[in-house]
């Protein structure tokens, strides 16, 4: 059942991602080339909302939240990595 | 958390310097302190976005709909022992996982929701009309795969892709994924850059061939 939800919130996600044309790859090229895109934008309002709802239900104790601890050299290089293999493979 | 000295002496013996894992935590400040100078900055931004290139795709609706998917796998994958909203990364590697080793357990939460995602997409397409394969030249093919393959090495280190970390991971204020996001964007720039010079140098070799 559980697994089912998952499915489906996942199909959702695709079926909105393709209809909005949502793209993080786009989005991070706008910021890189100070344009400001459909997709900038969707992740802007997408973050906004995020962090006040997550946050709150956070505090509620509706949900744990148990953050990763910081790998500096990791993150950076792989956020790189990632980076440029986004624009390699314009996903 | 960690005095200076020591602080000073751990950064030259190892690497991950003890940093605090949240952003508010790292600052010294509350939660909700930097939520609201986050969200105000958004606010901004997105005023000025809109005050400079007026654009009308929905882009309002489309984020709101997005954060409620990134809240309903907080809330929905919660009860399956999944915390982390809406993320790539992770469950991919528990998909590929439960392909070549069985040993590793069960499918997670996340990794149905992220094979749910391919369909939904097809679906989206499909209820637009016809969907066909395509294929694209061999030099693109290889550029492509060799960026994914970037992307998963990249996001393994950084623990989370695009999703998982600018998104999901920035909105819980995970230390982390800023570092990730702002190393993605490192990314980003360095190979647009490079695209650029790329594509001034044949440009200058076909005006050469030209004349």
């Amino acid at each position: 059942m559980r697994g089912l939800s998952a499915f489906a919130l996942g199909m959702t996600l695709g079926f909105v991602l393709t209809r909005t044309d949502f793209c993080m790859h786009s989005a991070l090229r706008d910021v890189v080339a100070r344009r400001t895109g459909p997709s900038l934008r969707i992740w802007l309002v997408a973050l906004a909302v995020q962090l006040v709802v997550v946050n709150a239900i956070a505090a509620f104790g509706v949900i744990s939240v148990p953050l990763p601890i910081p790998a500096l050299a990791a993150a950076l290089l792989g956020g790189l990595a990632f980076g440029i293999g986004m624009v390699l493979a314009k996903g | 958390m960690v005095t200076p000295g020591a602080s000073a002496v751990a950064s030259r013996l190892e690497f991950p310097v003890a940093l605090s894992p949240s952003i508010p935590e790292a600052l010294g400040t509350s939660t909700w302190l930097v939520v609201a100078v986050m969200c105000a900055t958004i606010f901004g931004l997105l005023l000025a976005f809109r005050r400079r290139e007026p654009l009308d795709r929905g882009w309002v609706p489309a984020g709101m709909i997005l954060a409620a998917l990134g809240v309903a796998a907080w809330v929905g994958g919660a009860g399956a022992g999944w915390h982390w909203g809406l993320s790539v990364t992770g469950p991919t590697r528990s998909l590929l996982a439960a392909v070549i080793d069985v040993d590793t357990g069960p499918l997670d939460w996340g990794a149905l929701m992220v094979a749910g995602i391919p369909a939904g997409a097809w679906l989206a397409a499909r209820t637009r009309g016809p969907v066909t394969w395509r294929t694209v030249p061999a030099p693109v093919f290889v550029r492509r795969a060799f960026g994914g393959m970037l992307m998963g090495i990249g996001g393994t280190l950084a623990a989370g892709c695009n999703i998982g970390n600018a998104l999901t991971g920035l909105s819980v204020l995970a230390l982390n994924s800023a570092i990730a996001t702002i190393g993605m964007a490192g990314g980003v720039a360095a190979a647009v850059l490079i695209e650029h010079v790329g594509r001034a140098r044949s440009r200058m070799r076909l005006a050469e061939e030209r004349r």
